[in-house]
């Protein structure tokens, strides 16, 4: 009687350890970084020369990043996209398109300043400052203010980004980016795409530079 | 007889749901230590959630707090099934009064703070209710002296 009750009890913790240890190595699997399935989505939209582009225009390796300047994630990996730009510059086209997500009150508003000030040669400029603050913006009302202060940071000329900010052209090509990644299938940010085939496994930030790297190789 | 058919069911369903809350709080405290960063999904809410501010309590994820009250909770269940003290469901009742006021702060935070919805967080203010729900059925009337006879038998 005494041995069936400590084989019971003993069978209880078990169950649970092996409950609790299962669970966690099933998680851990989840999140750990698998091939990347190049048959899933492709990008339907080829790139062009009004694209914001950086890097080697000859380089082997393009990537191409659907981005929405107001989402955390986005700019959690925006060091990373820089760091990759920076170490493979000759190796690596960075390929930048505006995804604003309808959640984000601001988000097209910094797009556009971002295309307004990339009308005076400043798109990347603006582009860095935006993320780099973006906690400074992202929940403040004077939102526009604080984009204004960053073309004069920038010496853009004001007159002209006024203009710009109000013409239809620069909506237009928001739009036709946005229309773009509906095409390829993004329903997120920041979607990535390597030499046109979705990167669906990215689990950590590390990731996106090794994947990179793969390709360089 | 009947009374304790329902502490065990009573341990079951603490069991089951702080497994379930386990499981879901661990995946985000994996992401979060892998640094993963769960991308901005349209319409429905983002990483703003889990990236914000509020993630973390001393630099230690609130994810990781979840994850351990969920295993203590379920811990105490199978402690129950393997002891039938009644004052651990006692124990797990209470437990999951503080369970309850930091789901509701964390759902307020979402809510009205960062205004965005994370699911899994969501998910967790779920099983944390429940298993509140489920505290309150633990018989509060039993004393010390039916632990004993627990015991003794």
């Amino acid at each position: 009687m005494n041995i069936k009750r400590t084989l019971e009890k003993s069978a209880i913790w078990i169950v649970l350890a092996l409950a609790v240890g299962g669970g966690i190595w099933g998680l851990m699997q989840l999140g750990a970084p698998t091939a990347v399935d190049g048959n899933k989505t492709e990008l339907t939209e080829p790139i062009s020369a009004e694209d914001w582009t950086k890097g080697s225009v000859m380089a082997k390796v393009v990537l191409v990043e659907y981005s929405d300047f107001q989402c955390p994630a986005c700019a959690a990996y925006f060091p990373y996209v820089k760091q990759i730009s920076n170490k493979y510059s000759d190796k690596v086209l960075i390929v930048y398109k505006n995804y604003p997500l309808p959640q984000h009150q601001q988000s097209k508003l910094a797009a556009t300043y971002a295309e307004a000030a990339g009308n005076q040669g400043r798109f990347w400029e603006m582009h860095d400052k935006l993320f780099e603050n973006q906690d400074k913006w992202s929940d403040n009302n004077n939102a526009e203010e604080i984009f204004k202060g960053y073309a004069r940071e920038l010496g853009l000329n004001e007159t002209k980004l006024a203009e710009d900010i109000k013409s239809s052209a620069i909506e237009n090509k928001i739009e036709k980016d946005i229309d773009s990644g509906n095409k390829s299938g993004v329903d997120r940010t920041p979607t990535f795409f390597l030499n046109g085939k979705k990167l669906t496994e990215l689990q950590t930030l590390n990731d996106l530079e090794y994947y990179v790297s793969q390709a360089i190789k | 007889m009947s009374a304790k058919l329902s502490s065990k069911l009573i341990a079951g369903i603490f069991a089951l749901i702080s497994f379930v809350g386990f499981l879901d709080a661990t995946y985000l405290t994996i992401l979060h230590y892998r640094g993963a960063v769960p991308t901005c999904i349209i319409v429905h809410g983002c990483s703003n959630v889990t990236t914000s501010k509020f993630s973390t309590v001393a630099n230690i994820p609130v994810a990781l707090l979840g994850s351990l009250y969920y295993l203590t909770v379920l811990v105490l269940a199978v402690a129950y099934f393997d002891s039938k003290k009644e004052i651990i469901l006692k124990w797990i009742s209470q437990l999951t009064i503080i369970g309850l006021v930091a789901s509701a702060y964390f759902v307020f935070l979402q809510i009205f703070v960062i205004k965005y919805i994370c699911i899994y967080c969501m998910a967790s203010a779920t099983t944390s209710t429940l298993l509140f729900i489920t505290g309150r059925f633990v018989k509060p009337e039993k004393n010390a002296s039916d632990d004993l006879e627990t015991l003794a038998n």
